[in-house]
């Protein structure tokens, strides 16, 4: 959408010009403050020189003569100086009334001083703001929005952003900005209203048509959000994760680029080593990007992602997107699948792979035999392959039989677990063709 | 077929037009001409008005320090080479006065400023209109052309 995006008053080159002219303004304001630093270096120094001044009589020093002479010569009255009081008044006092002439200046210098340097820091954190702007709108050059259908609605997406909408997520800016920048629009504030507000206006109502649009995955996320619409979204299993989103959002949002994308990128794969609903993240936030860039319109196909998490001696397991799709088809089957009071959030066989893998000491550990009696530390689950996590009940009563039966070499080395792993692709590779490796897994689940 | 113009090239037809395009210009650069000079004389009265404000700080201090003296010092006034000097009391009053007069220049200068703001303004409209004109006239001609 051209309008809202790019309607934006700091369009790229606005806000790298912007960016300059705050430059400016700190620049002379640190030099100002520079003078005024020195010129009260100055006033200390002859306070010095006045204190001491009247301490003898009369001093013998050389005079200067013109540029480039000097006389001997006798510093005479010692108490007495002529001040200049400024506009070509003087006035003949004491030392000590100088002092406190002197002093009395100082308290000038440094009004001027610290109005200065209020004035700095204002634009200081003013110019970060512009930076930050700018970077995000570098990078959202970059960034294409992508917007994909899901299959299934609601359910693992969500809403997350809704949910716990940080009103100070962008603490530095929100005062201080109100009046010609977005950061605060962006924000749950709205306190600075300014020229953005009817861009702001134009946007909501932008994404409030997209947010029609899309149903469920609604991501206004920037400026709508900051609303505290967030409040509203229902998606309770995503709290921790929305809160990480909608942070992140947040702060995009005050860029008002569509940088949330990145973000979520970046959730996503922080996502996967929580070990958390990943996917989720993974949906919601390809979907909840839409903004004002460029779109594309992308249909989700499981890409593979491969989580490898370290089961043990040299086996790893591979999550992959395909996962995620056949979590979706077992959605509404499985439902909670298990729910293993380890990780309270469970609503698709995918969860249970996060479940059933552990975090041993930064490794990860997955469980083994959940369903079984006993259960293994040690991961013969060496899938590296990726399979979906599908069938995953089906599966079960076939594997088990063939569980037990391997079950007894559990206690066994390595060669066991290779050997297991052969066994269980032979058999799986006859049977069910797509899920080879991770089959394993449920095997071992099981 | 088209008379030579100097300044936009003749489109093929509307002769007309080009030489409404041309007034146009001719007014435009009028208009941008006194524009200019709104925005001198706006900046000049700008800078008079910062000198004056430095001055009455300035003032200010002076007017502070003779407060803190007493009347056993002489306060002397730069007059040229010469340091001449004045009554405290005098030197107070005359201090004052010219604080006062300052501040008036200020006001003055502060109207000033606002009546060639609005000036401006107008002025900017004024031209706005014109390069629509112009730019209009021009669109009519390459499209006659």
């Amino acid at each position: 959408m051209q309008g809202p995006g790019t309607a934006s008053p700091l369009s790229a080159a606005q806000v790298g010009r912007l960016r300059q002219e705050q430059g400016k303004v700190v620049t002379s304001c640190q030099e100002k403050i520079q003078h005024w630093r020195k010129v009260e270096n100055d006033y200390e120094a002859l306070q010095e020189r006045l204190n001491t001044l009247p301490d003898k009589l009369s001093y013998d020093i050389m005079v200067p003569f013109g540029p480039l002479a000097f006389m001997p010569g006798k510093l005479v009255h010692t108490n007495e100086v002529t001040v200049l009081l400024g506009d070509n008044w003087f006035s003949k006092c004491s030392a000590k009334q100088a002092i406190g002439l002197v002093e009395h200046r100082k308290k000038h210098v440094r009004k001027a001083l610290e109005d200065l340097q209020k004035v700095m820091k204002n634009f200081e954190s003013r110019i970060e703001f512009t930076e930050d702007l700018q970077k995000m709108s570098d990078a959202a050059g970059d960034i294409v929005d992508i917007r994909e259908e899901a299959e299934n609605d609601g359910t693992e997406t969500k809403g997350k952003r809704r949910t716990a909408h940080k009103p100070h997520s962008k603490p530095k800016v929100s005062d201080v900005f109100e009046v010609h920048f977005q950061e605060n629009g962006m924000d749950t504030k709205f306190t600075g209203y300014s020229q953005s507000e009817e861009e702001l206006w134009a946007r909501l109502e932008e994404l409030e048509r997209r947010e029609e649009m899309l149903g469920e995955f609604n991501r206004t996320p920037d400026t709508t959000e900051a609303n505290g619409e967030d409040t509203t979204s229902s998606e309770e299993e995503k709290e921790d994760k929305t809160d990480l989103n909608v942070v992140h959002r947040v702060e995009d949002s005050t860029t008002q680029d569509n940088v949330q994308k990145e973000v979520t990128n970046s959730e996503l794969f922080s996502g996967q080593v929580n070990g958390r609903s990943h996917y989720h993240s993974d949906d919601e936030d390809d979907l909840g990007v839409d903004h004002f860039v460029p779109t594309i319109f992308f249909s989700h196909t499981v890409e593979p992602k491969r989580v490898r998490i370290n089961t043990g001696k040299n086996t790893t397991l591979k999550f992959s997107e395909k996962k995620e799709e056949a979590k979706r088809k077992r959605k509404n089957n499985n439902g909670n699948g298990h729910l293993v009071p380890e990780l309270p959030n469970i609503k698709t066989p995918a969860d249970i792979y996060r479940v059933f893998v552990d975090v041993v000491n930064g490794e990860y550990v997955p469980r083994k035999s959940i369903l079984k009696s006993r259960s293994r530390e040690n991961s013969v689950c060496s899938d590296t392959s990726e399979s979906s996590a599908a069938e995953f009940d089906d599966r079960r009563g076939v594997l088990r039989s063939i569980s037990y039966d391997e079950a007894t070499y559990s206690d066994n080395s390595e060669g066991i677990l290779r050997r297991k792993r052969k066994r269980g692709r032979s058999i799986f590779q006859k049977n069910f063709q797509p899920y080879q490796g991770h089959l394993r897994l449920f095997l071992e689940l099981l | 077929m088209c008379p030579p113009r100097s300044n936009p090239p003749p489109p093929a037809g509307g002769p007309d037009r080009t030489l409404m395009a041309d007034l146009i210009q001719k007014k435009l650069q009028g208009e941008l001409e006194k524009y200019q000079q709104l925005q001198k004389d706006l900046s000049k009265s700008m800078a008079a008005r910062q000198k004056l404000e430095a001055q009455l700080t300035e003032n200010n201090i002076v007017k502070e320090e003779l407060g803190l003296l007493d009347a056993t010092n002489t306060v002397y006034k730069l007059i040229g080479p010469v340091l001449v000097k004045q009554d405290m009391d005098e030197a107070k009053a005359t201090v004052s006065k010219r604080l006062d007069y300052i501040a008036g220049e200020i006001k003055r200068y502060e109207l000033q400023m606002q009546e060639s703001e609005k000036k401006a303004e107008q002025q900017r409209e004024v031209l706005a209109r014109l390069q629509q004109d112009y730019q209009r006239s021009q669109g009519k001609g390459a499209a006659k052309a």
